[in-house]
């Protein structure tokens, strides 16, 4: 990303009415084929100037165009004097793509600007919350989970989350689990919060997209059930009794978790779980909890 | 424009034959009087201050260098932006001869220079990273006849404002 400010001036022949040729950025003589993506254009006399003589096949996307020209500027010389993209090539030569904008000079129907949306389509802030989210909430969660819950030797596990354990967890054995459908991802990240019944919709999103369901117990274990999202589905956050078998699995596990539209956080849980074959399921009335 | 450059290609090849010493050493401070050419990857060690008439302050001399600014600042404060001025630029690429793999590395400030703060002529695969061109009388950092370069990172404030009615402003 560049950023282009306080560019250009106005000659001093110029006369009211007229156009400057100044610019933040600029494509000039017979520029074609270039990519001008995420730049941050400001206070320029045009932010983007594409001149006639240029050849085409220019993308100008992704980029913050906007206070070009400076509104002082515009008001002593005539709002004509420049824009934020100020496109004097044949129409339909160049490409205009999300770009944040305001003021368009330029034959492009329906012109590129205003445009002031497109905010979830920023790359860059959904790269910076998913680094912002590792940082924040996988380094100490995963440890826990790892090393004290998803264990597969019961010797290991913590003293309150060996208490909440099924009567019996032999490899294969009924039990009887009792527990919170949470999502699973979000659960291994930050239980409380995945807990929460304000977290209901956003689990709700995460479920659409794939991410499996578990049972929660209340010391913090979770049952994953081995037939998938299809029985626990209708009972996201509600508590819930569930029979069957329970089998200790050895494989590394990986949750995807979406994050944005377009990306996801995989976690990878080490060192087994437990999964179960649910025979009977029932919602617990809250009255009885 | 077009009339400028011109005017510039014809000094700067004059410039060559008349006042360029070749110079091997990697390592740019003081103040540079005549056009300073770099055949070898170079460095800032200091800030420069830049007094050379009608010519560039350095200009890249080879292929395949960098330049590596290093957080200083090259400077010719001029005073009054002219047609006089104007081949007056930072630092070029490619002006006698067209050039290829080459960088100018930031983080550094062009500053304050009759013509260009940066000008790339017809040279391909240019790389221009971190660097800040502020208060020069034409462009930033212009691209003339120049492909497959990649502008990147940089900031530019302030440019063009002696332009009088050439296109030039940032980039």
């Amino acid at each position: 990303m560049n950023v282009y400010s306080g560019n250009g001036a106005v000659p001093s022949t110029f006369s009211s009415g007229a156009t400057s040729n100044n610019f933040g950025v600029g494509l000039v003589g017979t520029s074609k084929d270039n990519l001008i993506e995420k730049n941050k254009i400001g206070g320029n006399l045009n932010g983007v100037l594409i001149a006639s003589s240029t050849q085409g096949g220019n993308i100008i996307r992704r980029n913050l165009i906007a206070g070009n020209p400076p509104v002082q500027v515009s008001n002593e010389f005539g709002a004509s004097v420049g824009a934020d993209i100020q496109d004097r090539s044949t129409p339909g030569a160049n490409t205009f793509e999300d770009n944040r904008c305001l003021t368009y000079m330029g034959s492009v129907e329906p012109a590129p600007c205003p445009s002031i949306s497109k905010l979830d389509d920023d790359e860059d802030r959904q790269e910076r919350e998913i680094a912002a989210f590792g940082r924040s909430r996988l380094a100490l969660p995963q440890a826990r989970l790892i090393n004290a819950v998803f264990h597969p030797s019961g010797g290991l596990l913590p003293k309150a989350a060996a208490s909440a354990r099924p009567a019996q967890t032999a490899a294969s054995d009924s039990a009887t689990v009792t527990g919170k459908v949470v999502d699973a991802a979000c659960f291994m990240l930050h239980a409380s919060a995945a807990s929460a019944a304000s977290h209901k919709d956003c689990g709700a999103a995460c479920l659409a997209r794939g991410v499996p369901l578990a049972i929660a117990t209340d010391d913090g274990v979770l049952y994953f059930p081995a037939d998938g999202n299809q029985r626990l589905k209708s009972m996201l956050n509600a508590r819930v009794r569930a029979s069957g078998t329970v089998v200790e699995k050895h494989d590394p596990m990986e949750l995807k978790m979406p994050v944005g539209d377009k990306n996801q956080m995989v976690v990878r849980v080490e060192g087994g779980y437990k999964q179960i074959t649910i025979e009977s399921l029932a919602r617990i009335p809250a009255e009885k909890r | 424009m077009s009339q400028i450059l011109c005017r510039r290609l014809i000094l700067s090849v004059f410039t060559v034959f008349a006042f360029c010493a070749r110079v091997q050493a990697t390592e740019i401070s003081g103040t540079i009087s005549t056009t300073l050419t770099i055949y070898d990857d170079s460095e800032l060690v200091g800030d420069v201050k830049c007094m050379v008439a009608g010519n560039p302050c350095i200009d890249f001399g080879a292929s395949g260098i960098k330049l590596r600014l290093n957080g200083f600042t090259i400077t010719e404060n001029i005073t009054g932006c002219t047609s006089a001025t104007s081949s007056q630029d930072g630092i070029d690429v490619g002006d006698v001869v067209s050039l290829h793999d080459v960088a100018i590395f930031g983080p550094g400030l062009v500053q304050k220079f009759g013509g260009f703060g940066i000008g790339i002529f017809g040279s391909s695969k240019v790389r221009v990273e971190g660097v800040t061109a502020s208060d020069n009388c034409f462009s930033g950092i212009i691209l003339v006849g120049s492909m497959d370069s990649d502008i990147e990172r940089n900031v530019f404030v302030r440019n063009s404002s002696g332009s009088e009615g050439a296109p030039c402003g940032g980039t």
